[in-house]
């Protein structure tokens, strides 16, 4: 009887593992990769290459004095960066890495991912709202204008690939691009999907509820040590999550010649956080105002019109 | 026409007159008819016995300057505001009111601007004693907000205000409804200290006014002393004196660049600028043996000759600087998202640039076609060619261009000064003591940031009765206000870094 609960609480901790390894390692992938860029070399002292510099600054943040900014509203403060964690750690639980290799295998896989990861905006404003700071409340409320508009077109893209697939299970979404991509026919639901993925984990150019420009950090400017840590565990986790969707639903998921599934998985999956890192490296920040009226104006109709093509061609 | 306000001629072939505080507003307003559009420098002086105050004054189109001495009645010090007639004045009054007590009457807001609110006496007085007590207790007034407008404090210490500049937005929602700047952290009493050294012992200091472009600040300093004292430069040091300024003027710009973009959000091209500014300060190690400040041009002349080898450098890294900026064109000047942020953004009219004292790149950008390296040449400049960049757009876009534009011309100026530079000696025979003749003068250079001038009075001594500072980004920064006004917060930091502001010479 204890079995399924056993296997259960293994596939919880594995996952658990894989993901705070993968967050960490995200965060110095992209500061190498960014360094790289940039002409400069990057993390180099810790560890082979800078490898455990994450690892340092993980420690360091643990070890940092708690501070609760003076008229916050603690309950809401001290529970934010874990609404912003544990959805992106929840979302993580229908991932398939390869054929079988998945916690929990749903037939409402996508679904719950959109709707697990959707929580998330909740915890932005929270933290923007218990921060009692300006700068914060501002990040905050530049959040929750963002993820909610970003998110209509992020699923109407998506919508197109579960008709394609006729069905929300990744797996069965995976098996149907056993002979094309989903990428090929569906490449304007692609390329939404890429903006709206970026912007829906609040990457550059769609860095707005941190835009360090003007609002210091944003809605973590009050956030440190530990709890700092989580919203930036959250966010690499969210960059994963994001590419490795877009693996998933558009470029075949695992299946590829030669190498095992697992391997093509990740080497799909970095690919997508090459780019996504490669935009930040390029662009400047794109303003409010012009974001939400390109969320609006430009993706929604182009992830319509995408939706419209995949019935057509399956009517026909 | 000019206006008969009894003029005369100063040791420096300027037109100059005395007035009386009651006749200012009105000779001023016949100096506007007759076409002086622009108020250069607005100086306080103490005289020992009574304080003057010293209007320098442009006409734009006819290339002409005028100065007026106004002296301060010692029974009640005070004379009329010219802010309803220039803008200009606004800051510079209030300077002149925090650091020598004299009031304006008619100025809209006549607060201490470099000084806390709370300071005690005013030290640019001669009477001023420095062991006096300073500072009371600070505090900080409530400002009036609606209920759904807030303030919000930018700075002194905020990433994107380059340096110890605040300000205090008023923000309805996301949009800029009021502005309140407020300067004076790095106030380290440069015009006090000139009348402390003697005029060879200042000369480091000029380097770090505007630290950015020290050698064009030294260029306004040891012109001006020069001037006065009216010493023959040698026609090598002058093209030196181009040669430095100039590459000077690329490293500014590219310093500018970096921080412009980052204030976008975009992080790449802050670090390609540093990489090529850090060639420009390698040559300049070479050149002066320091790396940012480098009192390299001295009274008479500069400190060192080119070598050959340099020469050479200089040279080499021409070519691979074109090439680098026309990398930086690609990336950036075709980005959607860039041209989305800068055009349209941060309006300055051309009457309102002249009317508020803008100058440099911020004026040329307004459409306003002004350089002083051509319309009041000084030192080579008459001899070599260059173009004058100019934006008609009166945007962020505009400023981008300009500065662009400008850094190739500087290149192009630095090839015509290795290609012609003079045979001679770098340096004139200059006095052990220098020591001018009693009198004063106004000397400007153009600076990366603009109109930098110095108001210089001897008496005849070594050290300076009075030096005055005319910064390009204190006198810039007034235009910032009315360029807020309606546009969002995250436009509002790249306006505010579009001008290039530099905090060491804002406060001074």
């Amino acid at each position: 009887m204890g079995q399924p609960y056993l296997r259960l609480a293994a596939a919880a901790l594995i996952l658990a593992a894989f993901v705070l390894g993968t967050a960490a390692f995200l965060v110095w992938f992209e500061r190498k990769l960014l360094g790289r860029m940039q002409v400069r070399p990057g993390p180099n002292r810790v560890g082979p290459g800078g490898l455990l510099q994450p690892v340092a600054d993980i420690l360091k943040l643990t070890v940092k004095e708690d501070i609760l900014p003076e008229h916050a509203d603690r309950p809401l403060f001290r529970l934010a960066p874990l609404m912003a964690f544990v959805p992106a750690f929840a979302a993580f639980v229908v991932l398939p890495f390869g054929p079988g290799l998945v916690s929990a295998d749903l037939n409402i896989g996508l679904l719950w991912i959109l709707a697990v990861s959707t929580v998330s905006v909740l915890a932005l404003i929270a933290a923007g709202w218990a921060s009692n700071s300006k700068y914060a409340l501002l990040g905050g409320m530049r959040a929750a204008a963002q993820m909610i508009s970003y998110e209509v077109p992020l699923v109407l893209s998506l919508i197109g690939v579960v008709l394609a697939a006729g069905s929300l299970r990744l797996g069965r979404i995976v098996a149907a691009q056993a002979h094309l991509w989903f990428a090929v026919p569906q490449v304007l639901g692609f390329i939404v999907y890429l903006i709206a993925a970026t912007a829906e984990s609040n990457r550059s150019p769609f860095d707005l509820p941190e835009g360090e420009s003007e609002l210091v950090a944003g809605f973590h400017t009050e956030y440190s040590g530990v709890r700092f840590a989580f919203f930036f565990l959250a966010e690499y986790s969210y960059v994963f999550l994001a590419a490795a969707i877009a693996t998933l639903a558009f470029l075949g998921g695992w299946s590829g010649p030669f190498l095992p599934p697992v391997v093509w998985f990740l080497v799909k999956t970095y690919a997508v956080i090459f780019f996504i890192i490669w935009l930040r490296a390029t662009l400047p920040r794109i303003r409010i105002d012009q974001l939400l009226s390109f969320g609006w104006k430009v993706l929604l109709p182009l992830s319509l019109v995408n939706i419209f093509l995949v019935g057509l061609f399956r009517f026909i | 026409m000019m206006p008969d306000l009894g003029w005369e001629r100063g040791s420096d072939d300027l037109p100059r007159a005395h007035l009386p505080p009651e006749r200012l507003p009105s000779g001023v307003a016949a100096l506007r008819q007759a076409g002086f559009d622009y108020l250069i420098c607005l100086s306080g002086v103490d005289r020992g016995e009574a304080r003057q105050v010293v209007y320098h004054l442009r006409d734009t189109a006819r290339h002409r300057e005028v100065a007026l001495y106004v002296d301060v009645p010692s029974r009640r010090e005070e004379v009329p505001s010219l802010t309803d007639q220039f803008r200009a004045a606004d800051w510079p009054e209030r300077e002149v009111y925090d650091l020598f007590g004299v009031r304006f009457a008619g100025h809209p807001d006549l607060r201490r601007i470099l000084l806390p609110e709370t300071f005690l006496g005013h030290p640019l007085r001669k009477d001023y004693r420095e062991d006096d007590p300073e500072v009371a207790p600070e505090g900080e007034p409530e400002l009036p907000a609606a209920p759904d407008e807030m303030w919000i404090n930018v700075g002194p210490q905020h990433p994107s205000t380059h340096g110890v500049f605040r300000m205090l937005l008023k923000l309805s929602g996301e949009t800029v409804e009021g502005c309140r700047p407020c300067i004076g952290y790095l106030h380290r009493g440069f015009e006090k200290l000139a009348e402390r050294r003697d005029y060879v012992q200042y000369q480091p200091y000029p380097d770090r006014w505007d630290y950015l472009a020290a050698m064009n600040n030294e260029h306004a300093y040891v012109g001006a002393v020069e001037r006065l004292m009216q010493l023959e430069v040698p026609r090598r040091a002058e093209y030196l004196r181009v040669l430095a300024t100039e590459l000077n003027r690329v490293a500014s710009h590219l310093l500018w660049l970096g921080t412009f973009l980052l204030d976008l959000g975009a992080m790449s091209p802050f670090l390609y600028t540093f990489r090529e500014r850090e060639m420009i300060m390698e040559l300049f190690n070479e050149l002066s043996g320091a790396r940012m400040t480098y009192n390299y041009l001295r009274i008479g002349g500069a400190a060192h000759d080119l070598t050959p080898e340099l020469a050479r450098q200089i040279r080499a890294f021409l070519p691979y600087f074109h090439r680098r900026l026309a990398e930086y064109e690609a990336l950036i000047s075709d980005n959607e998202i860039f041209l989305a942020r800068v055009r349209g953004v941060g309006l300055l009219p051309p009457d309102e640039a002249l009317n508020r004292g803008a100058s440099g790149p911020l004026l040329r950008a307004s459409g306003v076609d002004w350089d002083l390296r051509r319309d009041r040449p000084y030192g080579a400049y008459p001899e070599l060619s260059f173009q004058v960049a100019t934006a008609s757009t009166w945007d962020l876009h505009g400023r981008y261009l300009v500065r662009l534009a400008e850094m190739r011309e500087s290149c192009r100026l630095v090839e015509q000064v290795l290609d012609g530079l003079p045979e001679g000696p770098h340096r004139a025979k200059v006095p052990v003591r220098v020591r001018p003749p009693a009198g004063d003068t106004y000397f400007a250079v153009e600076s990366p940031r603009g109109e930098l001038g110095v108001f210089l009075i001897g008496d005849g001594t070594d050290h300076a009765w009075r030096l005055k500072i005319r910064a390009p980004s204190f006198m810039n920064l007034m235009s910032l206000e009315p360029m807020l006004q309606g546009h969002l917060a995250a436009d509002a930091i790249a306006i505010l870094g579009s001008i290039d502001i530099l905090l060491g010479e804002v406060d001074r």
